[in-house]
């Protein structure tokens, strides 16, 4: 899985985004589902050891291009585009092989009348290719050309690439078309479609390199089958001294690589090879004339060669860092994200038998009847233990006297089970008042109420029973009413399992109103 | 066996609060009513379409007195209380509900007990935590202080010692990301058996949330990006007044720009799973304030020392100058559309606006008027600010919180950019002016400016850092 991406599977990586992006009814969701799914199956299968961003993407192509082929053998706008660029790439290359071949054949059409003009081998093969690269190089090409809009050549080219490719997606289903379309404008039009130039890029480096290559082979085929002479002339006063230093310089790349005579003519040859119109040729020495052929040779190899070979060596590594950028885009970054993070859902169950219908405690509250007791009577008041303490007992006493209660005696009640059932046994016996305590800032539960509905059964008929409900108590204040809801809330569970039961006012009775 | 937590406690003491909240559940009912829960409702975790542990909400306890009772009988005559209650009772209507919330416990359940820290014990407290104890199943207790205060706390921790393996304060109303996470991991000191599940739940977690920080990064970005590449143009007949067509193209931009905010912010509602309850921000917030309000450009963005370190300066003085040097001319021409606009001269005073209208062309049959892409350097900071401060109250919102109208106070220092570092804001000053300039080479500036949001969330939100494009 350690592959180089192909031009192939950028622009399919691409397609299918959109793909994804186009299909409305997809939620991140949905999204996040089928791409972890792809990511369990692979590692249930095995097939993603490590975990990189470019793994899961490869992985994600792989499923994704087996999941939109379904049998049809679509041509995907990747295999499209690719397709087109390595025939136009092969054409390219065939086309300098040719070019190279061509020219170097008819530079060496030598008759013998006339040495071949080194100056003009120079001035037509070697230095526009010079110019050319010192054009790429002085402009920050290389290392702009990925921010920039394409050079004007490249995008002679992609135009009618696109068009082609264009015409191919046609032939097929109208989603590959349309969003498949959009991908391939995306690589001529986009920011992000800087991408498409370095496949432009290799292919006019190897037309280049073809070129030279096909330019080179024929030198050193005629060379090898022909009788060459190589000349110098200029009209300027030029002479063989200041030529021999040029020679000298263009040749330091290859000097030490070669022996001297090898490497470049003599000034001795120079001058033994400079042809002089009126003087005719006759007087010049074959070895003189011979000399150049090396010597143009390498400057073919190291000025027209190795540069394009050292480009298309930079359009590869362009193209990869330039990849390398593509693939960092956020809507990919979301594919591995979507992959590696796993699904997770803590959602409930369907809700179901929950009590409905209830009166809303937010209703206002009754005002308790205020009781205007006839005449005072003794009780009995039953407090949960938890309020059992002196300060409560003796608020509580305070409180009741004015309704009408003289709190003569006080159980704890709710210690325990089975002290309640024999207090719950005692009471039958009890003949006056009594007053059930409830703290109602705790939420009333089965327990209290049944306590409440088994007194109320017990006690004789000429026992009263009262409720007094109380509040959440503060640090200085035991004993305070309690608050509307919880008022309306414990009156309703108690009108829910006894009858005829009063409700004493609190202290701030009014506060069951506005505590 | 899938390990399972029982949610138990007294009626309205916030088992269902707890439970939405630390499963993020926000359709779980809650209601001041107790009661409301009378049958068992399981929430399971599920991991990668399996489910690992589950949650389950139980019935308050109804009569804790009396099953003390009857589980202290079966416990003097050696028989495993909880199932013996369970098979004596599970008929009896006055104790359906007790038995209900049993239900999960006979199925091997771990107990959480949930109490109302800001009320004092009761007997009746102790005598269920004296049941739960005596059913002999892993347990720990979650003090959920309902209304804030704490001073009851110390009476239950002393009780809780005696009862659970272990205690934690979780209040169901504030807790956030981190104290979910630190309650998770405190399960699993209640049960040997359930502290690798329990892991690799935690992990999830923090997987997930990493995952959603990283989304919300991403529509941060987006909205940046949309905001300040937003345009709009106008074409005007020459004998009609340039000044209502301004206005209404100024209104445009705004309200263009108030409606992408809008959707970033409910997308980032959704990422955070505030699903069916609408979330409310604080009354006091400034996210109340437009986009262009004089306290919203107050408050948020970054001071003028610290625009200048971004770099971004520069270009807003030079144009407060310019449009000095026209002598107000310009501004005749270009800034004269109402108190709006006022606004934005709340940071460079009343000349330097935060989009300025331009009169793009005067053909003969229409005048072209365009607003927009924003150049204030100042802008894309309030953005910024404006939505850091919304993830950070989302993310702080508790599920199981429904008390929508209770003032919550504004984290600000944090979560602000002011609060960034130098390196920081020139890192963000260079997205910025490179969406500003609508820039080719803006992927690499927003691949940095991600992971420094991703940093700022995982500050706000209390989750663990992670290396830059380490998934796992």
């Amino acid at each position: 899985m350690n592959k180089t991406w192909r031009f192939e599977d950028i622009v399919d990586l691409d397609y299918f985004c959109r793909l994804d992006r186009l299909e409305k009814q997809s939620t991140e969701m949905d999204l996040h589902q089928r791409d972890r799914h792809f990511f369990l199956e692979a590692r249930k299968l095995g097939e993603l050891r490590t975990i990189s961003h470019h793994q899961c993407l490869r992985f994600w192509l792989q499923h994704r291009r087996r999941f939109a082929d379904d049998g049809a053998q679509h041509h995907t706008p990747g295999s499209t585009l690719d397709n087109l660029l390595w025939a136009g790439s092969l054409l390219l290359l065939l086309l300098g092989g040719v070019l190279g071949i061509g020219a170097g054949l008819s530079y060496f059409a030598y008759t013998g009348q006339t040495p071949l003009n080194v100056f003009i081998f120079f001035t037509i093969f070697i230095l526009p290719q010079l110019l050319f690269i010192l054009l790429i190089v002085l402009r920050p090409v290389l290392l702009r050309l990925a921010n920039n809009d394409f050079p004007p050549l490249l995008r002679a080219l992609a135009a009618p690439l696109k068009k082609a490719a264009e015409r191919r997606l046609r032939a097929t289903d109208s989603t590959v078309e349309t969003v498949g379309g959009k991908a391939l404008t995306s690589l001529f039009v986009e920011k992000t479609g800087n991408l498409l130039k370095w496949p432009l890029f290799k292919a006019t480096q190897l037309f280049a390199v073809a070129f030279n290559i096909g330019l080179a082979a024929v030198t050193l085929f005629k060379i090898a089958t022909s009788d060459l002479a190589f000349g110098w002339q200029t009209t300027l006063d030029i002479g063989a001294g200041s030529l021999h230093s040029l020679v000298q310089t263009l040749a330091f790349p290859w000097s030490w690589l070669v022996a001297e005579s090898l490497s470049h003519p003599t000034l001795q040859q120079i001058e033994g090879s400079r042809i002089i119109l009126k003087e005719g040729i006759y007087h010049l020495t074959t070895t003189d004339l011979t000399s150049w052929w090396p010597f143009l040779l390498f400057c073919l190899l190291f000025y027209g060669l190795l540069p394009r070979l050292i480009l298309l060596l930079a359009g590869f590594i362009m193209y990869r860092r330039s990849m390398e950028r593509y693939l960092r885009q956020r809507k990919f970054y979301a594919i591995s994200r979507r992959m590696l993070t796993p699904l997770v859902s803590t959602q409930a169950e369907p809700e179901e038998n929950r009590r409905d219908n209830r009166p809303s405690t937010a209703e206002t509250p009754e005002k308790p009847a205020d009781s205007q007791p006839i005449s005072v009577r003794e009780a009995l008041i039953l407090i949960p233990v938890d309020l059992c303490d002196d300060n409560t007992l003796a608020s509580l006493k305070e409180y009741l006297m004015p309704q009408g209660f003289r709190v003569s005696e006080s159980k704890a009640i709710f210690r325990s089970y089975e002290e309640d059932r024999s207090l719950l046994e005692e009471m039958t016996d009890v003949d006056k008042a009594v007053v059930v305590v409830f703290e109602a800032w705790m939420a009333p539960i089965r327990e209290q109420l049944s306590f409440l509905e088994k007194l109320a059964c017990r006690l004789r008929q000429e026992a009263s029973l009262g409720i007094c409900l109380v509040g959440r108590p503060g640090p200085d204040r035991p004993f305070v009413s309690p608050q509307p809801q919880e008022y309306l809330l414990w009156r309703r569970k108690i009108d829910e399992c006894c009858t005829g039961i009063s409700f004493l006012t609190t202290p701030d009775s009014a506060g069951a109103k506005e505590p | 066996m899938i390990p399972e937590f029982a949610i138990l406690g007294h009626p309205n003491e916030g088992k269902s609060s707890v439970l939405s909240t630390l499963t993020e559940d926000d359709s779980v009912r809650i209601s001041a009513e107790p009661g409301e829960t009378i049958k068992c409702r399981t929430f399971p975790v599920i991991i990668d379409n399996r489910e690992i542990i589950r949650f389950t909400d139980t019935p308050g306890f109804q009569n804790p007195t009396r099953m003390l009772s009857e589980m202290q009988k079966f416990s003097e005559s050696s028989e495993d209380p909880l199932q013996s209650f369970y098979r004596r009772y599970h008929n009896d209507d006055d104790l359906r509900h007790d038995c209900e919330l049993l239900r999960p416990l006979l199925r091997g359940a771990g107990i959480l007990y949930v109490a109302d820290g800001s009320r004092p014990l009761r007997q009746v407290d102790l005598a269920e935590m004296e049941v739960l104890r005596l059913t002999g199943k892993p347990r720990m207790a979650i003090l959920n202080c309902k209304r804030g205060e704490e001073e009851f706390s110390p009476q239950w921790k002393a009780q809780f010692r005696k009862h659970f393996n272990s205690s934690r304060v979780f209040n169901a109303h504030r807790a956030d990301y981190r104290q979910r996470i630190r309650l998770l991991e405190a399960l699993k000191s209640i049960e040997q058996d359930w502290q690798e599940v329990l892991d690799y739940v935690v992990t999830t977690f923090k997987d997930d949330w990493r995952n959603r920080n990283y989304r919300t990064s991403e529509l941060i970005s987006e909205l940046l990006t949309d905001c300040l590449q937003l345009k709009m143009e106008k074409n005007v007949a020459p004998e009609t007044s340039l000044e209502p067509a301004k206005k209404e193209l100024f209104h445009r931009y705004t309200a263009k720009l108030a409606h992408l905010e809008n959707l970033c912010h409910r997308e980032m509602r959704k990422i955070f799973k505030h699903n069916v309850f609408d979330y409310r921000l604080p009354s006091h917030s400034i996210l109340h304030q437009d986009l262009f309000a004089d306290e919203t450009w107050q408050f948020l963005g970054l001071s003028r020392s610290q625009l200048a370190i971004t770099g971004g300066a520069g270009g807003a003085a030079l144009a407060a100058g310019l449009d000095l040097a026209a002598g107000g001319a310009s501004l005749g021409l270009f800034t004269s559309i109402g108190g709006a606009l006022g606004a934005f001269g709340a940071v460079y005073g009343s000349r330097n606006i935060a989009s300025k209208i331009k009169v793009l062309g005067i053909g003969t049959a229409t005048i072209k008027l365009q607003i927009g892409p924003n150049t204030n350097p100042q802008f894309p900071f309030i953005v910024l600010d404006r939505a850091l401060l919304y993830y950070s109250h989302i993310t702080t919102w508790a599920h199981g919180r429904r008390d929508y109208d209770a003032s919550l106070s504004e984290k600000s220092p944090p979560v602000l950019t002011r609060s960034l570092p130098r390196t920081s804001l020139k890192t963000i000053g260079h997205y910025f002016r490179m969406l500003q300039k609508n820039g080719s080479d803006v992927a690499d500036a927003e691949d940095t400016f991600k992971k420094l949001i991703m940093r700022q969330l995982n500050v706000v939100s209390g989750a663990e850092e992670y290396e830059d494009n380490d998934f796992h």
